[in-house]
C-alpha cells in the first residue's frame, strides 16, 4: 500500500559504508533483499524504517521525503527474526497490543482481531501463551501483530530463519499469500537465496554495502549481471572455472579442456577468462562426444528428486544437478557436457 | 572404529519420555543420520550414545560390548555442536593440537598432524589466527578438524551446520562426505534438516516423539516410506497428502475427498486402500510426479483446482494447486503456468503411495 524509493542513500559506519542506494519499490510488490551475512542488508531495512537516518541521500515513501521522519510517523511494520513477543501476554493480546495502546474501543479491537486470526488461521492458539507455541506458531503471532497496524509497508528481517527446514518451506509460501492477497508492499530481508528467490517479485542482491543488481528472480538466476551474483545465487551455487578461450575456440581450464561451437564464440571476447556454468546445465554421459571432458565422481547426494553429483576435473570441483534418481560410483570416470546455452563469461577473478 | 546397538533404549526425564524402545545397530564405519523435528529424542539419542546421558532402561552395546572406559573422554569419542565449541582466545594451531598435546604425543608428530589437518580441511593459511577473528564458517571448520584429529571411534555432530549460511552449507556438506570416505569414522549425524540427511548419509532413522518411525539407506525412506510421517519429513517439496473417505459401490471404488470432490480409483491403487482399518485414507504424492492436464490413462487420478501461487526453488517452478481437498503440488508441465488458472493435476497411479488414515501405516509398503 505504499511506495517506496531511495535515491543516492549512504550510511557511514566507522569500518563499513552502506551504498550509495537507489532503490524503487511500487505498491504491493514483494519485495527482496538479499546478501550473504553482515553485507549492509538490515542496514538498509533500517534506513526505510527510520531507525537509522542516512549521512546522504534521501528516502520518500509515496512521493513524501520521510528521511529524517521518526519510524512511528512512517507507518510501518517491522517483524524480526527474534520474535519481539510479549511473554506475559497470550496471543490475542500480543496481538491487539498496538490497538490497545492506541486507545481503541472494545468492539473494533475484536473485530479487528477476528479479520487478522482467519487471515493468518491463528483462531485456534489465542489464548495460548508464547512459552506453549510452536516456533511457526509464535512468528504467526508476530506477524498478527504487524497486520492488525494496517502499516503501509512491512518489513521482514529473516522473519522465519530461526524455523526448522519444513516449517520454513511452509511458510514462505504462507507469506507470499498474505501478501498477495492482501496486496501489500512486503520487503523481506533474508540470507537464504532459495527462501528469498521463491517469495520475492523482484530482489536487490547486496554485496559488501552496494546493490550489485535489482530484478526478478529469473532475471537474476537467468542473466547474473555480476560474478559475485552468479556464486550467491542457486543451490549448489554456479560452478566458476578459470581458464582461457583459444583462437581454435577451445577452453582451456588447469589440467582439462573442451572445444565451443566457432559460431558461438563470435561476439565474445578471447583469453582468459571465468565460465560460469550452473550444475543443472551440465549432462553426464558414459562417452566423449564433442565439446565434452572427462570428471571423476567424488561424491553422490542423492536427494530423491533430483541428485547432486560432485566431479573433479582437473584440479576443479564441479557440481552437477541432474533430475530423478541415479547411481554412480566413486572414482567412476565419465564426461561432462555444458550446455553452451546457459554458459555465462565473467572477468577473470583476481 | 566401533559399532554401536542401542537395544531396547528409554529415557525417561520425570513423566517425559523423550526416547521410547529405541532399537538401533549402526555399523561399524557407517554414517547414521538422526533425523526428526523438534523435540523428537534425536539429541537425547546422541547424548546417551556420548555418554552425557545414561539410558533409564535398554542397553548400550559398542562393538558388542558395554562402554568399559569409565570417563567420557577414554571413550574415543568425537563431537562436534552447532555452536562452534572452538578455544576463541587460541590461535587455529593451538585448538587442533590441544587433543594430541593433552595425550601428550611428541611435538613432532603434532606439528605433523597439526598441518595435515589443516591442509585438508583448507584452514592451513588461517593456523596462526586466533580462533575468535574467524569467520563462523571457519570457526565451524576449525571445530570439525580438532575433533577430527584425535582421530575418535565414533565421530558425533549435532547439527552443526546450522548456523552456517546457505550457499557454505552445500560446500560443507560435500566436505563432510568426502571427510568420512577418508577416515572411514562411525558417525552419527544429528539434523532436522532432510536435504543434510539425505545428502550425507548412508542409512537415516526418522524419529517422532521418540519413537524410531523408520530406518533405512535415503532413497530407500525416500521412495518407500512405511508411514505418513517419513512421507511427509522427507522429501523437498513437501510431499502431497490428500485425505477421504473410501467408498465402493458395484466393485468400483472412489475416493470423497474432505472438501467435498470424489474421485474415482484406478484397480490397484482402489485394492491397496481396501486394506486400512477403516473407511478413512490418504493419498500421497510427490510433486515431481504430479502432471499438469489429464494424460488421458486409465491409470491416473485426477484432481480440479486453481493455481494459487508459483513458486521458484533453483532451477524448477513449484505450482501450488488449489483444491476443495487441500493444495496439491505439481512440477510436471508448469514451465507456462500461471496464478489464476484452473489447473487439472494428474496423479499416475504408479507414484500414488496409500496410507491408512487411523494408524498413519502405508498400505502399499513394500517391507524388508
Amino acid at each position: 500500500m505504499a511506495k517506496i524509493s531511495l535515491q543516492g542513500v549512504v550510511k557511514r559506519y566507522p569500518t563499513f559504508t552502506v551504498g550509495p542506494i537507489d532503490l524503487e519499490i511500487p505498491d504491493n510488490e514483494f519485495f527482496g533483499i538479499f546478501g550473504p551475512p553482515s553485507c549492509g542488508k538490515t542496514s538498509i531495512l533500517k534506513i526505510i524504517l527510520g531507525l537509522v537516518v542516512p549521512d546522504e541521500g534521501k528516502v520518500f515513501v509515496d512521493g513524501t521525503d520521510v528521511t529524517t521522519l521518526s519510524p512511528e510517523k512512517r507507518n510501518m511494520a517491522m517483524v524480526f527474526q527474534n520474535l519481539a513477543l510479549f511473554p506475559h501476554l497470550n496471543g490475542a493480546q500480543n496481538i491487539s497490543f498496538p490497538l490497545v495502546e492506541r486507545g481503541f474501543s472494545k468492539e473494533k479491537i475484536d473485530k479487528e482481531l477476528e479479520r487478522v486470526s482467519s487471515v493468518l488461521h491463528v483462531g485456534h492458539i489465542l489464548h495460548k501463551m508464547p512459552a506453549q507455541m510452536s516456533g511457526g506458531e509464535r512468528q504467526r503471532i508476530a506477524l498478527g501483530r504487524a497486520f492488525v497496524r494496517q502499516p503501509g509497508a512491512f518489513l521482514l528481517d529473516e522473519p522465519i530463519a530461526a524455523l526448522d527446514a519444513r516449517l520454513r518451506e511452509e511458510m514462505r509460501v504462507e507469506l507470499k499469500r498474505l501478501q498477495s492477497e492482501g496486496n501489500h508492499t512486503f520487503i523481506y530481508v533474508s540470507h537464504d537465496e532459495e527462501e528469498v528467490m521463491s517469495v520475492a517479485d523482484r530482489l536487490a542482491i547486496v554485496v559488501d554495502g552496494k546493490v550489485l543488481q535489482v530484478g526478478t528472480p529469473d532475471e537474476i538466476y537467468n542473466r547474473p549481471n555480476d560474478v559475485r551474483v552468479a556464486t550467491q545465487i542457486g543451490s549448489p551455487p554456479m560452478n566458476l572455472i578459470q581458464g582461457n578461450v583459444n583462437g581454435t575456440g577451445r577452453f582451456e581450464a588447469e589440467g582439462f579442456e573442451f572445444s565451443l561451437p566457432l559460431d558461438f564464440l563470435a561476439d565474445k571476447p578471447q583469453g582468459a577468462t571465468t565460465l560460469g556454468i550452473r550444475p543443472e546445465n551440465l549432462a553426464i554421459g558414459k562417452n566423449p562426444q564433442i565439446g565434452s571432458f572427462e570428471a571423476k565422481v567424488v561424491a553422490v547426494e542423492p536427494l530423491g528428486g533430483h541428485t547432486i553429483v560432485d566431479m573433479h576435473a582437473g584440479k576443479q570441483t564441479i557440481k552437477v544437478r541432474i533430475a530423478g534418481q541415479h547411481s554412480y560410483q566413486d572414482g567412476e570416470r565419465l564426461y561432462l557436457h555444458p550446455d553452451v546455452q546457459h554458459m555465462h563469461f565473467f572477468k577473470p577473478s583476481a | 572404529m566401533s559399532s554401536i546397538s542401542l537395544r531396547n533404549i528409554t529415557k525417561r526425564f520425570g513423566d517425559f519420555t523423550a526416547v521410547s524402545d529405541l532399537n538401533l545397530e549402526i555399523a561399524d564405519g557407517e554414517f547414521l543420520a538422526l533425523l526428526g523435528p523438534s523435540g523428537c529424542g534425536k539429541t537425547t539419542t546422541m547424548n546417551m550414545v556420548a555418554g552425557i546421558e545414561s539410558a533409564s532402561s535398554g542397553d548400550l552395546l559398542f562393538d558388542g560390548k558395554p562402554p568399559t572406559a569409565k570417563r567420557i573422554q577414554d571413550r574415543g569419542i568425537g563431537f562436534v555442536f552447532q555452536n562452534y565449541a572452538i578455544f576463541t582466545h587460541m590461535t587455529v594451531r593451538e585448538n587442533l593440537a590441544f587433543s594430541l598435546t593433552v595425550k601428550q604425543r611428541p611435538q613432532s608428530e603434532i606439528d605433523k598432524r597439526v598441518n595435515a589437518m589443516a591442509k585438508r580441511m583448507s584452514i592451513d593459511h588461517r593456523l596462526d589466527q586466533l580462533s575468535g577473528k574467524l569467520s563462523v564458517n571457519e570457526m565451524q571448520k576449525v571445530a570439525i578438524a580438532r575433533s577430527a584429529i584425535a582421530e575418535p571411534k565414533v565421530f558425533l555432530l549435532d547439527e552443526p551446520l546450522s548456523n552456517l549460511d546457505a550457499s557454505f552449507r552445500a560446500y560443507m556438506r560435500a566436505e563432510l562426505k568426502i571427510l568420512q570416505h577418508e577416515f572411514k569414522q562411525t558417525m552419527v549425524y544429528v539434523t532436522h534438516d532432510q536435504i543434510e540427511a539425505m545428502s550425507l548419509a548412508d542409512r537415516i532413522a526418522i524419529m517422532d516423539r521418540g519413537k524410531l518411525m523408520q530406518v533405512g539407506a535415503p532413497l530407500d525412506v525416500y521412495n518407500n516410506p512405511a508411514n505418513v510421517f517419513v512421507a511427509q519429513f522427507v522429501g523437498s517439496p513437501a510431499i502431497n497428502l490428500l485425505e477421504g473417505k473410501l467408498v465402493t459401490e458395484g466393485g468400483n471404488s472412489s475416493l470423497h475427498l474432505n472438501g467435498g470432490e470424489t474421485i474415482s480409483l484406478p484397480p490397484t491403487l482402489a485394492k491397496n486402500f481396501a486394506k486400512s482399518s477403516t473407511d478413512r485414507v490418504v493419498l500421497g504424492i510427490r510433486a515431481q510426479e504430479v502432471k499438469a492436464g489429464s494424460q488421458n490413462s486409465a491409470n491416473e487420478v485426477l484432481v480440479h483446482g486453481m493455481v494459487e501461487v508459483i513458486e521458484r526453488i533453483g532451477p524448477v517452478r513449484v505450482a501450488h494447486v488449489h483444491t476443495p481437498a487441500g493444495v496439491v503440488k505439481c512440477m510436471q508441465g508448469v514451465d507456462a503456468t500461471h496464478v489464476g488458472e484452473a489447473l487439472t493435476v494428474s496423479l499416475p497411479e504408479s507414484s500414488c503411495l496409500a496410507f491408512d488414515a487411523a494408524s498413519g501405516n502405508r498400505l502399499n509398503y513394500m517391507g524388508h
